[in-house]
């Protein structure tokens, strides 16, 4: 047991696996019993959570062999920067989840308790461990038992939606375990190994790469919501429980991301240059789609839900970038690219886990989903709402908070594309850099929508109007992950290097020099998020010294009354709704909009959803979880 | 070029300067078109200083809000003459570096511009009035329209000059490299287009039509907060256009701050905003509204320039 205490990222991380587990399932026991349960599932799993934070920072700061056995756990794991970075993005997000959970896990009854709370914890241990694998046997596993604990949850809620959002979840997490496993029997056959290590070193013919890669880039793809394969994310956001939406979309879809930067770029090699502009392509794609959709919807974690493919997207355009850039002998491109895409990755995390935790903040308080409901709530919620307008504006990427810090960089690695030597990469380069700044227009769009509609104006519901503030550990984990945005982005300068080092030691490129001095720059020119964030706080005080000056004799401020309406009396039917404010979107885009309807087979979606597929999935599905508990832990 | 020492440099003092030049000349500049129009009207209209009055006149005024506004609604004039600013610390009007270096790259420019549009659409969704949120859903839509022209015009010019920062630009259109004319006309002309629109001018009046939206989201300003508004509004299109002359013009601009060199540049700047004026207010007064929905097909056109600026880059190669 003592191997367990020394502090070394090994048994740190093999304490973390330990305790999720036990408190999961001692959470799980004693479920009855309200307070006591719902403390262990969520101090436990901060205590986990903090476990991995600790080892993962060790892990960055050098401090740790590569390759270790886990103590007391029969477990290889590769202990890579890459794999600490994630590990870091995932443990901070799983921190704050664990936080609300134990407020969140009080308000609700027991059986919902146990098993949330189990699942919870299962999903993040088995995330983790996913995260450090050191063989496609192990990674293959681990995945395959987060996407079943994601099951359960979204099932639970049992109503139609729900049910039908399982089985999408379920059927496409087995086609994803299904490519992956082909993807790895491939190179099994080939090199006679699954261990990563073996496989780093083993050479393989061009046919072998690009048939793994294609059926790996699916397999991941299908976990990380690419667009076309994301036909599970919408609807089992916004059924699984709020904090579980935030896990799917910080940790489960990120492990996807990270399995595709893993096959691309570090297991097999050199990638050829059309590996590399299939990537983009299909990023710019999943972004600009993502972002359309968000914008029609009103459900606001379905909604968060599509933002998260669009960021999905975005983060692919740097791993895109990356490999076209190694497949072009490319080192600055490379280099800058893949950091743009992990800062993203890490940021993305942030901004969205306190979304989601914030829109399960008010679905408790009023028992909304739908955001045509709600209005006013930040006079109600304010913390929540301030918490959630800092989140809003980094996923649109505004000066200077942390979306806009990591954007910047990608733009910076596209210029890099645009100008580089080649033909497909000059003509990709500009018309990439343009897909990026449509998407982000159309987050603009679809944030002042959700902000102005769910917290501004006054309320649509008497639910709305009753709202009171969420409890204190729910408001604060919000909070909290605002304001690691705002430090994320404004500090930029000194993060970046670190993240600078990990594409670095991926790509075995020269050192890039990218910020110093509270600047961040590229080779093409330089930002200081710093110096943006004082001039934006600074400068709105010029034209209010001047109201302030030429005062003479006004009277104080009054708010009173209605809304002008041409004479007529102001109802509240006459407020733009969310539907209205998309409104002129739904006709420009119109074709666009057809296209889900065109590319979604009606007849072979109500054959998937016609009942008794789902209730078999159900059983298999438990068959195999308690299947795969088995294997994990002989 | 050696960011780091660009950044330190010890221009930043004329960074706030211009800024705040700038935002002393946006109502002059706004009762110029103003007599501009009075006198295409074939009418006497009032003098060039009359948005100052009517601006001195609002800010000495009580501001009534609806009982349903907010915080948003409140901070919103600030907040978007605050943001104007920034972006006008970063925008090379007399000197060919930009001032702000730390912001002057066109990404954090249109990033910021994004800031403004968020600030102004989202105090139109705080007051429940109808007329103010369709004008934030068209001011939204707008920025989906125009910011791809912008940015791939913006980034063609980039191209050519090597770098995304507005000083890089400004010198290389300077010395006119003429391999590269096409190119950098037909950006220009993109971002001409797109700089029309973001003035937010006729028959691009969008979020504001005056005859059907009643002024969009300023609707339910009044008072001091109408006149701070009043400002910001003739500020972003003094900006718009000095992004667009700075860059596509920047014949005029100086690389030294010597006192002579300087005074001729400010003065060759205002002439060259004055003229930019005289042209925006021919246009204007020519043409008549869109329909909105219809906007689309007409900012078609302006990509299509910016698109043939990248073939004409990738064919000459």
């Amino acid at each position: 047991m003592t191997t367990l205490l020394t502090g070394e990222p090994a048994s740190l991380l093999t304490l973390a696996l330990l305790v999720w587990v036990l408190s999961g399932v001692g959470g799980w026991v004693v479920a009855v019993i309200t307070k006591v349960s719902s403390l262990i599932f969520g101090a436990g799993s901060m205590v986990a959570a903090l476990c991995v934070i600790v080892a993962a920072i060790q892990i960055l700061q050098g401090r740790a062999t590569v390759q270790a056995v886990l103590p007391v756990l029969p477990f290889n794991a590769e202990l890579t920067a890459l794999n600490a970075l994630i590990l870091l993005a995932m443990s901070v997000t799983a921190l704050m989840c664990s936080l609300y959970a134990c407020a969140w896990l009080t308000n609700v009854c027991a059986s919902k308790r146990a098993r949330t709370g189990l699942m919870c914890n299962l999903l993040m241990a088995a995330l983790t461990a996913a995260a450090m694998s050191a063989s496609a046997v192990e990674l293959i596993l681990m995945m395959e038992m987060a996407a079943l604990c994601a099951y359960f949850m979204i099932v639970q809620a049992d109503d139609v939606k729900s049910r039908r959002a399982g089985l999408n979840q379920f059927l496409s997490g087995r086609i994803g375990t299904l490519c992956l496993i082909l993807a790895f029997a491939l190179l099994h056959h080939a090199s006679g190994s699954v261990n990563f290590e073996v496989l780093r070193h083993a050479a393989f013919t061009p046919g072998i790469k690009s048939a793994t890669f294609l059926l790996a880039l699916a397999g991941f793809g299908l976990y990380a919501g690419i667009i076309p394969l994301h036909a599970w994310v919408p609807q089992s956001h916004s059924s699984a429980p709020a904090h579980a939406a935030a896990l799917f979309s910080s940790a489960l879809m990120k492990v996807g991301i990270i399995g595709i930067v893993k096959v691309g770029l570090d297991l097999l090699g050199a990638p050829p240059l059309w590996w590399g502009l299939m990537v983009l392509l299909l990023a710019v794609l999943t972004a600009f789609i993502g972002g359309l959709y968000a914008l029609m919807e009103h459900d606001i974690r379905r909604l968060l839900a599509y933002h998260t493919l669009e960021n999905i997207g975005i983060i692919l355009l740097g791993v895109g970038g990356a490999m076209t850039g190694v497949a072009l002998n490319l080192p600055v491109l490379a280099s800058l690219a893949l950091l743009a895409g992990l800062f993203h990755l890490f940021n993305h995390g942030l901004f969205k886990t306190a979304l989601f935790l914030g829109a399960g903040q008010i679905e408790m308080q009023t028992g909304i989903k739908d955001m045509e409901k709600l209005g006013g709530i930040a006079r109600l919620m304010p913390w929540t709402a301030g918490a959630m307008l800092i989140a809003l504006m980094s996923m649109a990427a505004l000066p200077p908070l942390n979306g806009f810090a990591s954007e910047w960089l990608l733009y910076q690695s596209l210029f890099q594309l645009s100008s580089s030597h080649v033909f497909i990469a000059r003509l990709m380069g500009p018309l990439l850099a343009v897909g990026l700044a449509l998407t982000g227009a159309l987050a603009l769009m679809c944030i002042a929508k959700v902000f102005g509609v769910t917290f501004l104006g006054t309320p649509r519901s008497q639910a709305a109007a009753d709202a009171t503030p969420a409890p204190r550990a729910m408001t604060l984990s919000t909070v909290l992950l605002a304001l690691l945005c705002v430090t994320s982005g404004v500090a930029s300068p000194w993060i970046i290097p670190q993240f600078s080092a990990v594409a670095v030691s991926l790509l075995n490129t020269p050192v890039l020099l990218t910020a110093q001095h509270g600047v961040a720059f590229s080779p093409t020119s330089a930002v200081s998020a710093p110096m943006v964030a004082i001039l934006l706080l600074g400068m709105p005080l010029v034209p209010w010294l001047i109201a302030a000056v030429l005062r003479g004799a006004r009277l104080p401020n009054r708010s009173r009354g209605d809304a002008w309406a041409c004479g007529y009396a102001h109802s509240a039917d006459m407020v733009v709704t969310a539907t209205g404010f998309a409104q002129p979107l739904r006709v420009m885009f119109a074709p666009l909009y057809r296209l889900r309807s065109h590319a979604t087979p009606v007849s072979l979606v109500s054959a998937l959803h016609r009942g008794w597929l789902g209730v078999f999935c159900r059983r298999l599905a438990l068959i195999e979880l308690a299947v795969l508990l088995v294997v994990a832990f002989a | 070029m050696n960011f780091p020492s660009l950044l330190a440099g010890s221009l930043w003092p004329l960074a706030l300067i211009q800024a705040v030049t700038l935002l002393a000349v946006a109502p002059l500049f706004a009762g110029f078109s103003r007599v501009m129009r009075a006198r295409m009207h074939n009418r006497r209209g009032p003098g060039v200083l009359q948005e100052y009055r009517d601006i001195a006149k609002l800010l000495q005024r009580q501001s009534v809000a609806p009982a349903a506004a907010g915080m948003a609604f409140r901070s919103m004039p600030y907040l978007l003459t605050g943001g104007l600013l920034v972006i006008a610390t970063a925008l090379p009007m007399v000197t060919l570096m930009s001032p702000m270096g730390a912001a002057g790259d066109l990404i954090t420019v249109i990033y910021l511009f994004a800031v403004v549009r968020f600030v102004f659409a989202i105090a139109g969704l705080d007051t429940g009035s109808t007329f103010t949120g369709i004008g934030a859903s068209r001011e939204a839509v707008l920025g989906v329209l125009v910011e791809p022209i912008l940015l791939l015009g913006l980034w063609m010019a980039a191209l050519v000059a090597g770098s995304t920062s507005l000083g890089a630009i400004a010198a290389r259109v300077l010395h006119w490299p003429l391999s590269s004319s096409l190119t950098l006309t037909l950006a220009g002309l993109a971002c001409a287009f797109a700089t029309y629109i973001e003035m937010g001018k006729l028959p691009f009046d969008m979020a504001e039509a005056e005859q059907e939206l009643q002024e969009g989201p300023l609707t339910e300003y009044s008072g001091a907060a109408l006149g701070v508004l009043k400002i910001g509004i003739s500020l972003k299109q003094l900006v718009v256009l000095q992004l667009f002359l700075g860059l596509f013009f920047p014949f005029g601009l100086v690389e030294n701050l010597a006192p002579l060199a300087l005074l001729t540049a400010v003065v060759v700047c205002l002439l060259k905003l004055l003229i930019a004026v005289f042209m925006v207010a021919l246009i204007e007064n020519s043409v008549a509204r869109l329909r909105f929905l219809k906007t689309s097909r007409t900012t078609w056109a302006g990509f299509g320039l910016a698109f043939l600026a990248l073939v004409s880059w990738l064919v000459a190669g």
